[in-house]
């Protein structure tokens, strides 16, 4: 019995949280559609100070992760490939792997870490604060101005960072390739492009697009959920930060299965 | 007297959270182009009464009439439509930190009317100068004292011009000079505008300056409502005590 109802109690509740988040989903591409149509404006200063803030001040912290990404994973597969006498393979091994998987997913996570916070404390703190509810009764719709232009700023932003966080990461195991492992320059970089096909660069792109709505719309909707003052807001940030981890890896991963199922 | 044409009107209302009732049986008849007061002590539920009035949030039971129409039945444009009609300034002022006090009162300009950059910007400095805050415009919120973002916010409820302004505690932390210019334009919008001003204070001056009826607001119950005159003589006792702000009454503070 009691397992019973603590079962029940938990299906209900994910329940809520699907159907709420569903809502908010349908609200901000109905907004995002209709804002236009219905000619209310779309914010574009607000967008584009959001891609600043998105974008541009990620690229540091993108350059760095996935640049030492690149230098390990050559450092880290030389070794055995150099027994195999193939050591001119670490080119493509760390052209496909940064490309394919690891620039896409891992530029999600710093950014699930760097903006999805943000969007949660920003959101969660104007809810504790009755900011949305004032936003609300000046009939603006809270989703059209707070989590509309996030989506249009990240949905194009995370692309672009990723295409920088692949650089980056090339550029690491090519230093390590030349400089190191002494490999000749030129035949580093025709080997590295030689296995890189144009489809695995768009299907790493194609995951971002699916991790910017995954990170913006989890940090809109922990803000939205977002009670109990200041306490609240780290809270919610938390649980954000972690939610788009989570749900980043498994979207890869399914993604990943799709396109190798399908014969990508 | 001829029958006065009612801005909002709530019937039977009730409100809880979470099992615990905050507002019961409130019947309420506000008229167009009065200053109603509503008064009571703290957690009374003042600004949940304010709330559920402006739609914020839904009352467990019980209807609220904007003129004609209850606002749990207009779709989603008629609510919008009827949201622009109103303007609310908060208790907790509510101003966005994001922007200046400046852009926050053009906020609601900016989204709703067709107005030039430079015709907003003079409305919302116009808006400004009626509560005292010229030469404020780019301060950014976080750096106002908190009377100031309560007169921004206030400056950003009548932004709209609009017909039906809720006050919630508009002089709550002001001096008392400030106190009396704010209610002086409420006074003013009220009188010259012919608007529909609904204040919730606890501050007894500005009810007895401002209000052209009163209602007192008790243990989640309204306890009496009438003009001012007949709140200040009026036989309650808990009513005597609370404008007299005394300690000993039946008003106990456990
Ligand atoms: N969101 C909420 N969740 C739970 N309880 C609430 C909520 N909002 C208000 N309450 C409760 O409702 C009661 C009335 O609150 P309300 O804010 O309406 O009081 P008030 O009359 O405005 O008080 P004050 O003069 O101090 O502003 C309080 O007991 C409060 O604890
Ligand atoms: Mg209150």
């Amino acid at each position: 019995m009691h397992i019973f109802e603590h079962i029940g109690r938990a299906v209900t509740q994910w329940c809520c949280v699907f159907i709420d988040f569903s809502r908010l989903c349908i609200d901000t591409v109905y907004w995002g559609v209709m804002s236009p149509i219905k000619k209310k404006p779309l914010h574009p200063q607000i967008v584009s100070y959001q891609m600043v803030f998105m974008g541009i001040q990620s690229i540091i912290i993108v350059f760095f992760v996935m640049f030492f990404t690149g230098i390990v994973l050559a450092m880290q597969s030389a070794p055995q490939l150099i027994q195999m006498g193939g050591l001119i393979y670490v080119a493509s091994l760390v052209s496909i792997s940064i490309c394919r998987e690891l620039g896409p997913v891992l530029t999600a996570l710093v950014i699930a870490g760097r903006i999805g916070a943000a969007i949660t404390a920003e959101i969660g703190s104007m809810k504790v604060n009755e900011q949305v509810e004032a936003l609300d009764t000046m009939a603006v719709n809270p989703v059209r101005y707070l989590v509309v232009p996030k989506l249009i700023a990240l949905f194009f932003m995370l692309p672009c960072l990723t295409v920088i966080g692949d650089v980056s990461g090339l550029l690491g195991g090519y230093l390590i390739g030349v400089h190191n492992l002494r490999i000749n320059s030129g035949l580093y970089i025709q080997t590295a492009l030689k296995f890189l096909t144009l489809k695995d660069i768009y299907t790493g792109l194609s995951k971002s697009f699916v991790f910017a709505v995954i990170i913006t719309m989890v940090g809109a909707y922990q803000g939205f959920k977002t009670q109990g003052g200041a306490v609240g807001v780290g809270r919610a940030t938390t649980i954000s930060v972690v939610t788009s981890f989570i749900l980043v890896i498994i979207a890869d991963a399914l993604m990943t299965s799709i396109y190798y199922f399908s014969g990508y | 007297m001829p029958e006065r044409e009612i801005a909002v009107s709530v019937k039977d209302l009730e409100k809880s959270f979470e099992g615990l009732k905050v507002l019961q049986d409130i019947d309420l008849d506000i008229y167009r182009g009065e200053t109603f007061v509503i008064m009571g002590g703290s957690g009374s539920g003042k600004s949940t009464l304010l709330r559920i009035m402006t739609g914020a949030i839904k009352p467990n039971a019980g209807k609220v009439y904007i003129g004609e129409k209850e606002i749990s039945e207009l779709d989603d444009e008629e609510r919008e439509a009827m949201k622009r009609r109103f303007g609310m300034s908060f208790q907790s002022a509510a101003l966005l930190d994001s922007l200046s006090v400046e852009e926050n009162v053009s906020l609601p300009l900016k989204e709703h009317t067709r107005l030039t950059p430079s015709v907003i910007s003079i409305i919302a400095k116009m808006k400004l100068n009626l509560v005292g805050l010229q030469g404020f415009e780019h301060y950014m919120p976080s750096a106002l004292s908190g009377g100031m973002r309560k007169r921004a916010g206030l400056a950003r409820a009548i932004a709209m011009d609009p017909e039906i302004v809720f006050y919630d505690e508009p002089t709550a932390g002001l001096d008392p000079i400030m106190c009396a210019v704010i209610d002086r334009l409420i006074l003013d919008l009220t009188r010259k505008l012919n608007l529909t001003s609904i204040v919730v204070t606890h501050n007894m001056e500005s009810v007895f300056r401002i209000a052209d009826r009163v209602a007192m607001l008790y243990q989640g119950k309204l306890l009496e409502v009438g003009t001012k005159e007949q709140i200040k003589n009026s036989k309650n006792d808990i009513i005597q005590q609370f404008i007299k702000g005394k300690i000993e009454g039946p008003i106990q503070l456990s």
